[in-house]
């Protein structure tokens, strides 16, 4: 049940089959994403993506739906930073039927103006409601303030303003662009042999033109000294989402596998370091852990936790001394060995079955991540040593640069903040703003 | 339950399975709590050896508790009093099962958190961690044998303890239609209204599932469609079907656009509900639902854990394993007309309670 990738008809296509798994998972990635968005029209690609869905010059957007709910099949579409792309699931009786559709949705969208007006709407919809969320509010605004005035920085579904903008002849400015074979990598997955999945491709292409367009590149933007805060002020909350981090580390540094590890022991684990101490120790926070997530020139490092109020400024600051500390002393010895020893045997689950193992390989398609990344994982976590582990994290810990965001009610937060030690700014924002100031 | 015991003192226990690679966690719900390991094979036992551990040797320190009762307030905070839809479902739950103990948040309320005592714990856990009250499923890479000697090796020395038999009275029929409003920090409008069904185990089950799919579960399911596409005053529609031992909760949700009234989306939902059961699905509908219905069941099965975990579910709340094997079979033998004596049986407007959560005059 090996990957395999492979050009057909001038597409890259990323097959695994698993004929056990009972039905077939398909992703039609286009390399064109939310980088590729004009200023002041934030969420285009992704506006592009979904209203695919919303007519096509044979089916009416009703049409698209019923025949795919007709088959039990999943079909949706999404957009990132790089990438928008069409998802789904399908029994295989059914895959022809679905290919149909999907073959329908890439070459002939129709984007019809009342049905983009009305997708706009429910963009916007959505929108509105993620001020609903604290958490997805924190998560949002992290990334915004974190990379403000950087193209990652823009928020990739847009904003009530930058949606407004939005009109169907964008859409179908974007897919004429794009929607390109070039662009395009299938990923076809489970109860589909390799014969299946080069004719299902064929299929999908059919009538996509030829072609392909430079892809967004990004630059690394410059580190910034001293701590910003941002407060989305939320009134009469009495419980804080709080996000911190900065940017770190691209797939390609050396750096990688020991910063890896070296995070797993601090706070990417249950019984890690920050875990412990904001969570057993305090009972401050019912979730707490950090993340690396790298990327093609750059990656992140985050912080998340929901401590109460009254708990909140104690515990980012706990949070940051924490880091300064695994920085400047590292990790122990047991604390290194328990981590090599929890990534690589957690590893198999990461590749547990065929769709985790093409969307692997996916990843390496359109990150340019190395694919050895995944086939010797294992082998090189095993190889470090602390001193490999602590190494990196001194380079890679940066809580003098952390950007912090912190959904609140700011009236609580705002002092005790700006006397954290080397706080430079603290930014207090409605939790209704649609717009950060450059 | 994560505070260690005799053999593996506090965090001692958590590290050993993490450093096995293991992904665990543990969760509570009206009927159950269950804790689950998914880890390398060669981990079988470790994981048993563990758990066996966690139903006999807790031990519980009054520092524990405190930071404990911390993080629950936090978590309930999280889930509940900063979460409109955790607010909602705590609401409508307490609607639909005012005496039943089903009523009763998991989680708890915020004055029971604070009451709890060290006691308590000790007794719940007491009375209810047995292997006679206990299920062990064990999915992936062991064979039958292997799994039955790590069962008997540890467990099998475990004395019995009688377990108590709960058999609450049934919750009274509703005689009219209940309403609750919540005010909320939420942008726009949203309702949320329920039934009460029937157990899992019941042949109906199935049936209410396929109700589901016609009616909320997808962009074709004419709720959806009358209210998302046709009269543009939702921008999402969902429903599920609450499987539960000894009673059943049908669900479903609307989010309304901005400026749009729940009462009107409530109206729709009842119609088409009393349209279904007076007419039954088309059959285009009926196949739709079983495919659906297919589909779902066998993304379920996808990884080793979920399998895991459809079988606990279906031993558990259905009281037999094996029914997830015939689930397939039991929707495809779902007709049009038990469809429309489904919907006309439990799911009629006088049986329902309805939550509303308006958006406070402070919100958007």
């Amino acid at each position: 049940m090996a990957v395999a990738v492979r050009q057909v008809d001038g597409v890259r296509l990323v097959h695994a089959e698993d004929p056990d798994l009972g039905y077939v998972i398909v992703e039609v990635v286009v390399e064109a994403g939310a980088l590729l968005d004009p200023p002041g029209r934030e969420g285009l690609a992704s506006l592009a993506a979904s209203t695919l869905l919303r007519g096509t010059r044979n089916r009416t957007h009703q049409q698209i739906m019923d025949d795919v709910n007709d088959l039990g099949a999943g079909l949706d579409t999404t957009a990132q930073k790089e990438t928008i792309a069409i998802v789904g699931d399908v029994m295989p009786r059914y895959l022809a039927d679905w290919g149909a559709v999907v073959a329908d949705l890439l070459a002939h969208p129709a984007f019809p103006a009342d049905e983009v007006e009305r997708e706009r709407a429910l963009v916007l919809e959505d929108l509105r409601n993620l001020r609903d969320d604290d958490g997805e509010l924190a998560g949002h605004f992290f990334n915004r303030f974190l990379y403000r005035g950087h193209p990652l920085g823009r928020p990739t579904d847009g904003s009530l303003a930058s949606v407004a903008r939005l009109k169907a002849a964008d859409c179908r400015a974007f897919h004429r662009a794009h929607v390109r074979r070039g662009n395009l990598i299938v990923l076809a997955a489970g109860a589909i042999d390799a014969a299946g999945a080069d004719a299902l491709v064929r299929r999908l292409v059919a009538d996509v033109p030829e072609g392909r367009t430079e892809r967004a590149r990004m630059t690394v933007p410059p580190r910034v000294e001293g701590r910003r805060v941002l407060i989305v002020d939320k009134p009469g909350r009495t419980q804080c989402q709080v996000a911190l981090g900065h940017p770190s580390i691209s797939w390609r540094d050396p750096d990688l596998f020991p910063l890896l590890v070296g995070n797993t022991a601090f706070g990417g684990s249950f019984t890690s370091r920050l875990v412990r101490e904001i969570r057993e120790e305090r009972g401050w926070s019912y979730g707490a852990g950090t993340a690396i997530t790298a990327g093609r020139e750059m990656g992140t490092f985050s912080a998340r936790f929901f401590p109460a109020t009254r708990d909140t400024v104690p515990a980012i600051s706990l949070t940051l001394d924490l880091m300064a500390r695994a920085a400047t002393d590292g990790l122990d010895d047991e604390e290194v060995a328990f981590a090599k020893d929890a990534l690589a045997n957690q590893f198999p689950f990461a590749i547990e079955t065929v769709a985790k193992r093409a969307f692997e390989r996916l990843v390496d398609e359109v990150y340019d991540r190395p694919p050895e990344f995944t086939e010797a994982y294992v082998e090189r976590v095993r190889a470090l040593d602390a001193q490999a582990v602590n190494a990196a994290l001194s380079r890679w810990y940066r809580p003098r640069e952390a950007a912090i965001v912190v959904v609140g009610t700011a009236r609580d937060l705002r002092d005790d903040l700006a006397a954290l030690p080397g706080v430079s700014s603290v930014d207090v924002v409605p939790y209704t703003t649609d717009e950060l100031a450059p | 339950m994560f505070k260690g015991t005799h053999r593996h003192p506090h965090a001692a226990f958590d590290r050993l399975l993490e450093r096995a690679g293991a992904q665990t966690n543990a969760a509570t719900w009206l009927d159950w709590t269950f804790y689950y390991e998914n880890l390398p094979s060669w981990g079988l036992d470790l994981a048993a050896d563990l758990e066996s551990d966690r139903m006999t040797g807790l031990i519980l320190t009054p520092e524990q508790m405190e930071a404990e009762r911390e993080v629950v307030k936090n978590e309930r905070s999280f889930r509940v009093d900063h979460d409109p839809d955790g607010a909602i479902e705590e609401a409508l739950f307490e609607e639909l099962f005012p005496t039943h103990p089903y009523g009763k948040p998991t989680l708890g309320f915020l004055d029971d958190i604070q009451a709890l005592t060290m006691a308590d714990c000790l007794d719940f856990y007491r009375t209810w961690y047995s292997p006679g009250n206990a299920t062990l499923v064990i999915a992936g890479d062991a064979t039958p044998e292997r799994a039955l000697v790590a069962a008997a090796q540890w467990f099998g020395g475990i004395l019995p303890v009688t377990v108590p038999r709960l058999d609450p009275p049934s919750e009274p029929e509703s005689p009219s239609l209940r309403t609750r409003e919540l005010v909320l920090p939420v942008a726009t409008e949203r309702v949320r209204l329920g039934w009460r069904t029937v157990p899992a185990a019941h042949p109906d089950s199935h049936v209410l599932e396929v109700v589901n799919e016609v009616l909320f579960a997808n962009e074709s399911s004419r709720v959806y469609q009358a209210l998302v596409e046709d009269l543009e005053i939702a921008s999402d529609v969902d429903g599920s079907v609450e499987p539960l031992a000894l009673d059943g909760v049908f669900v479903t949700d609307v989010v309304l656009d901005e400026g749009r009234d729940a009462g009107r989306a409530v109206d729709v939902v009842l119609d088409r509900i009393d349209r279904l059961a007076a007419e039954g699905p088309n059959p285009r509908e009926l196949q739709r639902a079983r495919n659906h219905m297919e589909s779902a069941f066998l993304r379920s099965l996808s990884s080793v854990g979920s399998r895991a975990t459809q079988l606990g579910s279906h031993e558990l709340v259905a009281g037999d394993y094996r029914r997830m094997f015939g689930f397939v079979e039991a929707v495809r033998s779902v007709t049009a007309d038990d469809v429309a004596r489904v919907a006309g049986q439990w799911l009629r407007r006088e049986r329902a309670s309805v939550v509303f959560g308006r958006p406070s005059r402070a919100g958007h």
